[in-house]
């Protein structure tokens, strides 16, 4: 008796279904980026950004284009601005640096970098690309109150030998973005 | 002798006579008894046959003999045996019988057979008894009762497989619900070599399941036909017929650029599948190979396939990662060659060799970056040609069922 009421339990069993119902909403993104004040040097010469959409997965994709000299050391001091959306302070940082492409397989890219010119005060406020591969893919968290814009800055450094008016390389830098409660 | 000693030995002799036949009789006590040997009757016969005093309308099938098994009953009432037989050897036992009761007589209609068949009951007493079996030759395979008909259009070798949910593939790919599921296919007037594989979800709780060969699993029946224009493939819920072993050779490496290119700090990689292991299924028909792999952000379960009539296919399901990763590449199947599109299906050219593809655009470069996919994709189904002589899946023009009713009522 004693094994078929342990039968008995073990298949017994209550369940409960609590229904609930989920609505898929939207909302703006903590951070809308603009074009940086450079983009109006030379009507975009030396840097420029646009966005596409991209059918297959969805994804709205910013693209920045910025420009080197061959054998010149160039600053780009306003590329890109990062504006808090939000009515709540938004952390934000680059958080990944990957090379996607490179058309040539010379290493024309000396030295690249991305930095947060403004605000200041992170530690490390900079991603790094050296010889055309990141070797510093992350910065640290700045804290963008309420309206409060991010200018992002480039620095680049292209070899002599490389040659005029071409894409040399696409990198993909993520931009992480962490609103605060 | 006295009169009194003929009375007595007659009292005594005789009910020890009748006591001794009683006992020694083949029958017992049966030997005194009177009234008929015996009594036949229509035993337990499908619907579709039509019973008229000792006179049944049966069917025959072009395809096999017809069984009806426990057709007829014969009624012992004596401790005897029948012989049996029939005028068209529709009854396989000679004799029937033994102690006093019901005996089933099963009746095999053979095959192609058409017209008036006497089943003969007799016995050495002079007893006697015959059934009518009234026979109509008929286009359908025996012992089922419905089918499905299938209308195709198309042109060349087609692999139709049938699942037991009634789905209908070809090709692997899944074409239509069709309201009858069974092994037996008919067409052009043939009866086909089939064969039975089961399939397995590789992870549960998808929609659509995503499906593979397994060794347990959902049975699907399949078959090849060839096809020219328009014609009917008939399926029946019927046991498979026989398969003889058929030669097949080991499926084919699956030979093509499968992978994405990634981002990475050093730069671009492609992100290549790396098998895990892979299960060879021989089926009557087909050798199937399944092989799950992986990479960075995918896996990728596939199978390939060889067939007997010179084509052959594969199944390609992935399952992304989510990432925020962008790529210039998505090569979910390049053999080689340019990719083009023909209708609702994509095709390589190599060398010889034509390889169509139903699902998912197969080769992508993306100018600028594009995202790469996430979560399951559709499956991609391929068919390889190297015979130029397939015309791509056949349009399925009308499905319905048919069922069987006794020819006369």
């Amino acid at each position: 008796m004693a094994v078929l009421l342990g039968a008995a339990a073990l298949f017994a069993a209550v369940s409960i279904i609590n229904v609930t119902y989920w609505y898929v909403n939207t909302t703006a993104p903590p951070v809308i980026k603009y074009v940086g004040d450079d983009t109006n040097v030379m009507n975009g010469t030396f840097v420029k950004a646009d966005w596409y959409y991209d059918s297959n997965t969805g994804l709205n994709i910013t693209r920045i284009y910025v420009t080197g000299v061959p054998g010149d050391i160039v600053n780009i001091t306003n590329a890109l601005r990062v504006c808090n959306n939000y009515d709540v302070p938004v952390n934000i940082k680059i958080s990944d640096v990957s090379l996607l492409q490179d058309y040539y397989p010379d290493i024309y890219i000396r030295y690249m970098a991305v930095r947060i010119v403004d605000p200041p005060g992170a530690a490390d406020n900079k991603v790094v690309i050296q010889d055309e591969a990141a070797v510093d893919t992350t910065t640290d968290y700045v804290t963008l109150a309420p309206g409060q814009c991010a200018i992002l800055g480039v620095d680049l450094v292209i070899d002599t030998n490389a040659p005029y008016y071409k894409t040399l390389a696409a990198y993909q830098i993520n931009i992480e973005k962490v609103p605060q409660s | 002798m006295q009169r009194e000693q003929v009375i007595r030995t007659l009292l005594f002799f005789l009910p020890t006579l009748v006591f001794i036949i009683a006992l020694t009789a083949p029958g017992g006590d049966y030997a005194f008894r009177t009234g008929p040997l015996a009594e036949v009757a229509a035993g337990q016969l499908p619907y579709y046959v039509y019973v008229s005093n000792k006179t049944l309308h049966l069917y025959s099938s072009p395809y096999a003999p017809w069984p009806y098994p426990k057709a007829l009953e014969i009624k012992l009432f004596y401790p005897t045996t029948v012989s049996v037989s029939s005028t068209c050897g529709a009854v396989a036992a000679s004799s029937v019988g033994g102690d006093p009761g019901s005996y089933p007589v099963d009746v095999v209609v053979p095959p192609g057979f058409q017209g008036d068949c006497w089943v003969n009951f007799t016995h050495p007493s002079g007893w006697r008894d015959a059934v009518l079996l009234r026979v109509r030759l008929v286009d359908w395979y025996p012992g089922a009762t419905e089918r499905a008909v299938v209308t195709l259009n198309g042109s060349g070798w087609q692999f139709v497989q049938v699942g037991q949910d009634g789905t209908m593939y070809i090709w692997e790919r899944p074409m239509a619900r069709i309201p009858v599921a069974g092994c037996v296919f008919v067409y052009n007037k043939s009866v086909l070599l089939t064969e039975t594989q089961r399939y397995r979800e590789v992870a549960p709780n998808l929609i659509p399941p995503a499906v593979a060969p397994s060794s347990s699993g959902s049975v699907r029946y399949g078959a090849f036909i060839k096809l020219e224009g328009v014609s009917q493939l008939y399926i029946y819920k019927a046991d498979c017929p026989t398969t003889p072993r058929l030669n097949i050779s080991r499926p084919p490496p699956l030979r093509a650029e499968i992978g994405v290119i990634l981002p990475t700090p050093t730069g671009p990689v492609f992100d290549a599948p790396v098998v895990d292991n892979t299960v060879i299924y021989t089926t009557g028909l087909r050798a199937i190979n399944y092989t799950e792999a992986s990479a960075r952000i995918y896996r990728l379960y596939v199978y390939t396939y060889n067939t007997p009539v010179g084509l052959w296919g594969a199944v390609l399901r992935f399952n992304f990662a989510l990432t925020a990763l962008l790529t210039v590449k998505i090569s979910l199947f390049r053999p080689g060659g340019e990719l083009q599109r023909g209708g609702d299906v994509w095709i390589y050219r190599v060398g010889n060799a034509t390889y169509w593809i139903y699902g998912p655009q197969p080769y992508r470069l993306c100018e600028p970056p594009c995202g790469v996919p996430a979560g399951w994709q559709e499956p991609l189904y391929v068919v390889v040609d190297p015979t130029g002589q397939w015309g791509g899946w056949p349009k399925i023009v009308a499905v319905r069922r048919e069922s069987l009713q006794p020819w006369r009522s």
